[in-house]
């Protein structure tokens, strides 16, 4: 039955997507719910939580106040908060509740500027999309107002669409930008992780865009549209894809196109991966390296940007999606977080465990991404060398 | 300027009164800060039981999750973890069910599907609502009906509403009710008596067996019942005890359906008070009760805790298997000392607030989900021992005795155990070396 999830459960929301891009930036965070929606987002979708003091706090709506629709009444909350503690922004995020009750959103932020002086930004998200859908909107709710080409000491290279939902931990963006820097791309900066909003507004500044996932793509075209800041898609999850990233950023930067590879491959058989489609590329990639010359799909059940994808690469809407993917093209090989597994229950190839934080939250950590991909990238050695038909 | 945490002192909120309480303490006066404290407020399923891990308490039940995908964020995780994943299905609604309410009319079909392959076949399918439902004004137990009648199966209508946690029947106290809805009217058995407290059974048999002693050769729980048939027995029980205030509604519930009459027992750990109410209770159902055993026992552990530690500092969180007033106030009576308490507190608390103004009138309370907590430096010293983990949270140099079981302390053995959790942590090496 279409919408019926007998196996998976939901997914990181939107409205934990734009709070992970908001998280570290010092503003005050007020999720407009009744105070489960901020529950599951500290407690699930977010591992600095616990790490990081950030001002996050429920609207703390009541019946009555979505019924009588009192915004006054959140200003006032908020208005008491700003009192309490120094803060450089307020952004409102939405769920259910102001989805339900048609909250405008944007007019609410004019009022709340006006009132106390301070940017306010508005993620009009649902609780119905996607983390990615919400990380999208976050970005460029942050990017419009406040980036700016007057960046004395700039970094050279942004880095956009990184949060903990889309990599094995909260220092992923530290260690892509220290990798990109050790192969001469210059001082690059992960927006959102271990950055501030200092940083946001020097974006108009930088030479070159990194975007490393698809919700990071509205924001990058957008910087190229406001500054002429160029971007390119990639992961630089190891020295190799660092350098074959300053290739294309160099690229890029004289002016040239990038131009998609494409691959030929053996029939039957081959890998699928599934996770957030930047990251799945770069795994393809590392594969081919290693000589594997079957079929490798990539599926998401988040965005899937078609510039981004081959030709079998598909874009997973429902659970049985999953199976029925499955069941068509005959994989030997399934890489993907744990959870998903259990959507595939009569399937009887290799999976190999990868975690994705939006899946699986904190059940699995940094050490086991680890090991599933040095498992998946055995794999792949084992069929380029024959033994994964033997073994199969 | 440094900016402070808001707090009272228990004397000020004595004579402030029920009437009056601080705007820091009534939460939708202010936005709720979201600190790892709150985590059990904001997310009731975090830790121990919220909503949906709750009504999966009902024996060869199964539930639908009907709502947004956030509403069931949670369960990814916790329902691996506590292992119910394999019991909760999920119906997603997007933004076109929310204008046009179409979910509604496909939850026949969900159940069905349901049941068709679910293996074993449930018994009971619970459908749980959120927020969004509560707004549109939906009619689940029509809903609940109509798809009863289609699939043959009890299907049972569930609320989580967080929007309504200050009002009447917020959703924990709904869930209980839900949980005992099934329950029909039968022939009464004057020695069954059902005990309505949490989600999980008591850690010890000190009541049940209090409980026999008066007469009552059966005594149940929802959470030990292992099959429906045997949690439709529950229906015959003469006598209901409430041990959470939280399942008052529940039994009234029952009361007003199914004529089974009720009393209330507070979970307490001051010893005198332990001894009272059951000396109490034992009057009314006119036998005496013979406690004298698991007296003794909590007698000797509050003796050696005094021995011990007199004059111990206390830090006291909300996050526990206690009421952190009456708590605090049995801590201050055998000798120690409570220089802080992070809880929020109702009209009810007010016999312990203002037994602690006459013993304890500086101690400072805080309420964890006031915004003005994201001041409050996490360096505290002088604190030997925290309770709960929130308190844990904010003095993290003490030590801390979590006492946040899924099963439940009660009565004396309740007393005891906590005691020996807290002589346990303080025999240990301190962080610095030393034993405290």
């Amino acid at each position: 039955m279409k919408g019926l999830y007998r196996y998976l459960s939901p997914f990181a929301p939107d409205q934990s997507g734009a709070v992970s891009v908001l998280f570290e930036l010092g503003g005050i965070i007020v999720v407009c719910d009744a105070g489960g929606c901020i529950g599951n987002i500290c407690g699930f979708d977010e591992p600095r939580w616990s790490t990081h003091k950030s001002a996050l706090f429920s609207a703390g709506l009541r019946d009555m106040d979505a019924i009588l629709g009192r915004d006054d009444k959140l200003l006032d909350k908020i208005a008491d908060a700003v009192s309490q503690f120094d803060c450089n922004f307020i952004a409102l995020i939405g769920t259910p509740v102001p989805s339900v009750i048609g909250t405008d959103f944007k007019a609410l932020a004019r009022v709340a500027e006006k009132r106390f002086r301070l940017p306010v930004l508005c993620a009009e998200t649902t609780g119905m999309e996607l983390y990615d859908k919400g990380q999208e909107k976050a970005y460029l709710s942050l990017f419009k107002p406040f980036a700016s080409d007057n960046g004395e000491n700039s970094p050279e290279i942004g880095i956009i669409g990184a949060t903990p939902l889309d990599f094995p931990d909260a220092e992923s963006g530290l260690r892509m930008s220290a990798r990109l820097q050790k192969v001469g791309c210059g001082k690059a900066v992960c927006y959102g992780m271990e950055s501030g909003l200092s940083d946001i507004k020097k974006a108009g500044a930088v030479r070159c865009n990194l975007v490393v996932s698809p919700s990071g793509i509205k924001a990058a075209q957008w910087l190229k549209e406001r500054f002429g800041t160029p971007y390119v898609a990639g992961v630089p999850i190891n020295s190799k894809s660092a350098e074959k990233i300053k290739i294309k950023i160099d690229n890029v930067l004289a002016g040239g196109q990038i131009s998609k590879s494409s691959y030929s491959h053996d029939n039957g058989g081959g890998i699928l991966i599934i996770h957030q489609q930047f990251l799945a590329n770069e795994l393809r990639e590392q594969l081919r390296t290693l000589q594997y010359k079957g079929r490798i799909d990539v599926a998401s059940f988040f965005m899937l940007d078609k510039n981004f994808s081959e030709s079998g690469d598909r874009i997973l809407r429902e659970e049985n999606d999953l199976s029925a993917l499955v069941e068509a093209e005959n994989y030997e090989v399934i890489a993907g977080d744990p959870l998903l597994k259990r959507a595939i229950p009569g399937w009887s190839g290799d999976y190999i465990d990868l975690p994705h934080y939006a899946v699986s939250g904190g059940i699995y950590s940094k050490t086991d991404w680890e090991k599933g991909l040095e498992n998946l990238k055995s794999r792949a050695l084992s069929s380029a060398s024959g033994e994964g038909k033997a073994n199969a | 300027m440094k900016k402070e945490p808001l707090f009272s002192t228990v004397k000020e909120i004595a004579e402030r009164g029920p009437e009056d309480f601080p705007t820091q303490f009534v939460p939708h006066c202010h936005l709720v800060y979201s600190s790892p404290a709150t985590l059990q407020y904001n997310s009731p399923g975090a830790f121990g039981f919220g909503v949906k891990r709750a009504g999966l308490v009902l024996p060869e039940s199964v539930m639908l999750l009907v709502a947004p995908g956030c509403c069931g964020r949670n369960s990814a995780i916790v329902g691996s973890r506590a292992g119910y994943c394999d019991r909760m299905y999920y119906l997603q609604m997007t933004e076109t069910d929310l204008v046009t309410g179409r979910h509604l009319s496909k939850i026949p079909e969900a159940v069905s599907e349901i049941c068709k392959t679910a293996n074993p076949r449930p018994k009971a399918v619970l459908i749980c609502i959120t927020c969004v439902d509560a707004l549109l004004g939906t009619d689940l137990e029509r809903v609940c009906r109509k798809a009863e009648k289609a699939c043959g199966i009890h299907v049972v209508p569930c609320y989580m509403y967080a929007i309504t946690r200050e009002g009447k029947k917020p959703p924990m106290v709904a869930i209980r009710q839900t949980l005992y809805s099934l329950l029909k009217p039968a022939k009464k058995r004057e020695n069954a008596v059902n005990l309505l407290g949490d989600f999980s059974p008591l850690e010890s048999d000190e009541l049940p067996i209090l409980l026999r002693q008066a007469g009552f050769k059966k005594v149940n729980q929802i959470s030990e019942c292992k099959t429906f048939d045997e949690y439709m027995e529950m229906g015959n029980a003469c006598f209901n005890i409430v041990l959470n205030p939280e399942s008052r509604f529940a039994a009234e519930d029952l009361r007003k359906r199914l004529g089974i009459s009720y009393c209330e027992l507070a979970r307490l750990y001051q010893l005198d008070k332990i001894k009272k109410q059951y000396s109490l209770f034992g009057a009314a159902l006119n036998v005496k009760l013979d406690d004298h055993v698991y007296y003794e026992k909590a007698l000797r552990a509050t003796e050696n805790l005094i021995k011990k530690y007199k004059g111990f500092s206390f830090a006291v969180g909300q996050a526990l298997n206690a009421n952190p007033f009456e708590l605090s106030l049995a801590l201050v009576k055998y000798g120690m000392k409570v220089p802080y308490i992070f809880a929020g507190f109702s009209a009810g608390d007010f016999t312990y607030i203002n037994q602690l103004k006459r013993l304890s009138p500086d101690t400072r309370v805080y309420s964890s989900l006031s915004p003005s907590m994201i001041n409050f430096e996490r360096d505290v010293s002088g604190i030997d021992v925290t309770l709960g983990t929130d308190a844990g949270y904010y003095i993290p140099k003490a030590r801390n005795v979590a006492w946040n079981s899924e099963l439940q302390p009660f009565g004396f053995s309740g007393l005891a155990a906590l005691i020996f959790e807290i002589d346990a942590v303080l025999s240990q090496p301190s962080k610095t070396g030393g034993i405290a």
